[in-house]
């Protein structure tokens, strides 16, 4: 894979609502030298993996477990509140949040997704701190790329962190980060973080003219800083040590240290191709090791055991299902539930853009009839000044000259409270009011918000499903196994004095059977922790979804009572203009 | 207009929100007229303010309506629609004080040919457009606005001044449908006679080709604030029309904006469905039980612009449209008299010629004594014609003025009217899902 691969993804961020990803995608894109020394690394690294999975790192001690997330938790929920839509839809709304909507803040802990549910707050009380983070100044670097003599260009962001938790080693520091080591981080916690909602990256997208241009970027900037925010926010991922280390570690993040001891064996898809004929000839083992088992199939680069797996899942289709658990068919159910709000919150999600448009329509026209009438009552003006003689129709038409510039201005200005128009309002007036279209659109914007988290909700969900697919292949492995080794026994009791070759083989089973006892155990417990994880975060995402749903309902019907009390207004000294002539002629 | 139904129901429901009752009683004390009162309140009274004072011995003596379209014939091609002119009147010539009387869209139009024909200069008003499409189509809302055009026709015509002692008015009010058909066939028959060759041809090819030929001449000839008033009246009518079409607009989004608050709501329902917890869901479904009220809301407003915001300027662009054309039929005027002068000036050059030359026969030169005679005459009927219309359109053209000035001010200020309450509507409405209002309600 090519080192900008990262960065030249097709154009699909816009389309957040379908933020499904490839699988391929998953695999992060890793070049030479890099990938050698990661996987030289990788072997130590992955017993802290193991840790990590509780979000809690082996070294990390109880007096680094005391930053708290409340300020992060705070600035997501401002920018909850404030509506930095990163997402498609609402490109009018690009703008920074200059808190347009008064007292919104969202209270602290409660903020949507990001915010810890009760089952978490335990460990919200052990950790203690601030954790603020910033992505700025966007800067066009240059390498190598893949052609001798030509240069690959690329974005690099800063990435700003205060805090003053114990275990960063500063307290205001900043990192160079590219998009590519975005795309790690994703795919790191992905790995680490199975069961977890882990908050949706920003896609990869865009053609290559459209990367340079600033709007972009600024979209790209504020879409990184806002996932970063996701992320702190998040009780368990925004103090594990991979965020960390993704903030802390030198650059390039890929190749530094305290990232790659972090980062678990890659396998590819090539070496485990490498692999499949020595262990379908048997020089190799088919059973996965117990660290293995207790990873994802897509990440341990067993071939064999990943076609195992799909067998039995297709199997499983049509044949009888294993046993499931209650727990296991709640959380079937619950997936299902999740699915049936997905269509529901994309509908609305539509919906609600199409509202917006619908009123940016109707605001438009008021404009356009301002200045139809604004122009008329000119044309008329200059008319009623030159007609000489025909002084009742000069009169008449200074009349309505006058009725129509009111009416005309009236019209204009009720435009502009209702959209941006030609940017021009909004921009000129700092602390003046956001038309209304983009208030309402920031208002809905939670309707978006929860749309993009459903995915990750899904996947964390699915990743459950897979643990429990490795548990059912281990498992039926061993049964096979069982009565290989039986078969074996009752041969040999046949005859008499027994065979070495078969000891051999029972002997050889039997040890098979050992690992398979251990890595079953350890898919088993993998399996009961993402579990466990999965109620957690569907507790807490339902905490955090009621609060922004209710934030938002509240917010809709504030920003749309202020609209329309400034438009009564608006006409209403409109109409007494009419009212002031009427009593002078009278 | 605003008559929507739902409000006054929200209203009398007694929600907590008094100070939205208050106000919005304050806004119902002056329900805004309905679009023909607006036409023709003041065609009724055609002088209302400065005017000239032998006409406000004659205020509008007639109460007209255009009422029960019925369709006839099966076939697309010759389907029409009839409808039914009913009138009352104080006028003396009219032998009854009320008539009832059949009507299609062409008699209307023959009648408006007739009124122009015999009042040149007269700003006659504007029948709704003839839409070849939309007459095979026949909808029933193109019926009803037709309707509504042609009962403020008539209510214009009765109304002004100049035209309602009309004898082709009182005909067209009067007479039972097979009276009123032979007395259109002897119109038309009479028309046709009246109109010498040339003179029709002038008239078909009108104004274009005399100015054409002459314009500059022709402008030369005519006073100059004249020009000045036709010109700004010409340029009108683009005006109007850029003013129409955005208020055409504004109608289709306000319309398009209620059913997107429709599907909204929709989706805020299915929502609330999905999302189970109680409080929530109840307040999602009051959002789109209120949102559902705003769609209609919306759409209401919708209708109530159409008819009394869209169909009014359209009314008035048709009405420019009448004034420019008598503008342009001034401009004939003064071209036949200068192509009359022109025929005249060669008759006598070429009569004067035949008299100097010798060896002309006696007979041809009576003939062309006949001809300048003719020719004389012809160049007298013209210069009488163009300064009638000369006369007629200086007292016209101020009333005309006037009437405009006093139509579009009423216009846009119930248009403001209207904006203002349909937010103050929308206001209250959204107030009642404001949390306090909420808690309240809970």
């Amino acid at each position: 894979m090519e080192p900008t691969k990262a960065d030249t993804d097709p154009l699909s961020s816009l389309a957040f609502a379908s933020s499904l990803e490839d699988e391929l995608e998953e695999e992060v894109p890793l070049q030479g030298e890099t990938q050698h020394a990661r996987t030289s690394q990788g072997q130590a690294a992955s017993s802290h993996q193991q840790d990590d999975y509780f979000g809690l790192p082996p070294h990390r001690s109880a007096q680094h477990e005391e930053p708290s997330r409340d300020h992060a938790v705070a600035s997501y929920g401002q920018l909850l509140s404030g509506g930095s839509t990163w997402n498609s839809g609402f490109g009018r709304s690009q703008v920074e949040p200059h808190e347009p909507m008064g007292s919104q803040h969202v209270p602290t802990g409660a903020a949507g997704p990001g915010s810890p549910a009760p089952s978490s707050s335990s460990r919200a009380a052990a950790t203690q701190g601030s954790l603020h983070v910033s992505v700025t100044d966007p800067v066009q670097r240059e390498e190598n790329g893949m052609l001798p003599g030509v240069m690959g260009k690329y974005m690099s962001y800063s990435v700003r962190t205060k805090t003053n938790r114990p275990n960063f080693r500063q307290q205001d520091f900043a990192v160079r980060r590219r998009f590519r080591d975005f795309v790690a981080l994703h795919d790191l916690l992905k790995s680490t973080h199975r069961g977890f909602f882990i908050p949706p990256r920003p896609e990869k997208n865009t053609m290559e003219g459209q990367r340079a241009q600033p709007e972009f970027i600024e979209l790209r900037r504020m879409a990184l800083q806002r996932y970063l925010h996701q992320l702190a926010a998040h009780p368990v991922i925004g103090l594990s040590e991979v965020f960390r280390a993704f903030l802390e570690a030198d650059e390039p993040l890929l190749s530094s240290l305290q990232w790659t001891q972090l980062t678990p064996v890659q396998h590819t898809f090539m070496e485990g191709m490498a692999r499949l004929p020595r262990q379908l000839l048997g020089s190799e083992s088919a059973i996965p090791n117990p660290s293995d088992a207790a990873r994802s199939t897509r990440h341990t680069g067993d071939l064999l055991r990943r076609f195992k797996e799909l067998r039995l899942d297709v199997r499983q289709e049509y044949q009888e299902q294993p046993a499931l658990t209650q727990a296991e068919i709640d959380l079937r159910n619950e997936r299902m539930l999740v699915e049936e709000l997905q269509e529901k919150l994309a509908n609305a999600s539509r919906k609600a853009e199409k509202l917006v448009s619908s009123m940016e329509d109707l605001g438009n026209v008021f404009g356009d009839l301002g200045l139809s009438l604004i122009q008329t009552g000119l044309y008329e003006a200059a008319t009623a000044d030159q007609v000489g003689q025909y002084s009742d129709t000069g009169a008449a038409a200074k009349i309505i000259a006058a009725d129509c510039k009111r009416v005309g201005q009236a019209a204009v200005n009720g435009r502009r409270l209702a959209t941006t128009g030609a940017q021009a309002a909004a921009k000129a007036v700092p602390n003046a009011t956001p038309p209304a279209t983009i208030q309402t659109s920031m208002a809905l914007s939670p309707l978006h918000d929860q749309l993009g988290i459903v995915p990750a909700v899904l996947k964390a969900l699915k990743e459950r499903e897979v643990a429990l697919l490795t548990v059912h292949s281990l498992q039926r492995d061993m049964v096979m196994k069982q009565r290989a080794r039986q078969s074996l026994v009752d041969d040999g009791q046949k005859v008499f004095g027994g065979d070495k070759g078969k000891e051999r083989k029972v002997q050889g089973l039997q040890n098979d059977m050992a690992t398979l006892e251990q890595s079953t155990s350890a898919a088993e417990q993998e399996y009961d922790k993402v579990m466990d994880r999965n109620h957690q975060e569907l507790v807490r995402w339902k905490a955090g979804r009621a609060e922004a749903f209710t934030t938002m309902l509240d917010n809709i019907a504030k920003v749309e009572v202020g609209y329309h009390e400034r438009m009564h207004k608006l006409w209403e000294i409109a109409a007494s203009g009419f009212d002031d002539r009427r009593k002078q002629a009278g | 207009m605003n008559s929507n139904p739902f409000l006054s129901e929200t209203e009398s429901s007694g929600f907590p929100n008094s100070q939205g009752q208050a106000s919005s009683s304050g806004q119902h004390e002056e329900p805004p007229p309905p679009y023909e009162s607006v036409v023709m309140s003041t065609a009724g009274i055609p002088n209302a303010g400065r005017s000239a004072p032998q006409e406000d011995a004659h205020p509008s003596s007639f109460d007209i309506q255009v009422r029960d379209p019925i369709k006839h014939g099966e076939s697309t091609i010759s389907a029409y629609v009839s409808y039914k002119v009913c009138t009352k009147t104080s006028l003396h010539q009219y032998r009854q004080r009320q008539t009832e009387v059949l009507r299609r869209f062409k008699d209307f139009a023959w009648l408006r040919d007739q009124l122009q024909e015999q009042n040149r200069g007269i700003v006659i008003p504007p029948l709704p457009e003839k839409s070849v499409v939309q007459k095979y189509q026949m909808t029933n809302e193109f019926i009803a606005q037709r309707q509504r055009a042609l009962t403020i026709f008539l209510n214009r015509v009765a109304a002004h001044p100049a035209l309602q002692h009309s004898q082709h008015l009182q005909n067209f009010l009067e007479m039972d449908e097979n009276s009123w058909s032979i007395e259109m066939a002897r119109g038309t028959q009479e028309a046709a006679r009246r109109k010498p060759g040339a003179f029709q041809f002038l008239r078909d090819f009108g104004q274009s080709t005399a100015n054409m030929i002459n314009g500059k001449t022709l402008d030369e000839e005519e006073d100059p604030d004249y020009l000045k008033v036709r010109d700004s009246i010409v340029q009108l009518e683009t005006h109007m029309a850029e003013i129409h079409r955005q208020a055409a607009r504004l109608v289709k989004r306000q319309l398009e904006h209620g059913v997107s608050l429709e599907e909204f709501a929709g989706s805020m329902a299915a929502l609330g469905k999905c999302e189970k917890q109680p409080p929530l869901s109840m307040q999602f479904e009051r959002l789109a039980e209120w949102a559902g009220k705003l769609a209609k809301l919306s759409q209401e407003q919708a209708d109530a612009l159409s008819l009394s915001f869209e169909e009014p300027l359209k009314e008035a662009v048709r009405n420019v449209r009448s004034a420019k054309s008598v503008t342009a039929d001034r401009s004939n005027a003064l071209a036949m008299l200068q192509q009359a002068k022109l025929d005249l000036d060669a008759k006598r050059t070429r009569h004067s010629k035949l008299r100097g030359s010798a060896g002309i026969r006696e007979d041809r030169i009576a003939e062309n004594e006949r001809e300048v005679k003719e020719a004389q005459a012809r160049q007298e009927a013209a210069k009488v014609a163009y300064e009638t219309i000369c006369r007629r359109m200086n007292e016209e053209l101020s009333r005309f003025q006037q009437q405009r000035a006093q139509e579009t001010s009423q216009l846009l200020y119930l248009f403001a009217k209207s904006q203002a309450q349909l937010a103050n509507d929308n206001a209250r409405m959204w107030a009642q899902l404001l949390p306090t209002a909420n808690g309240a309600a809970q």
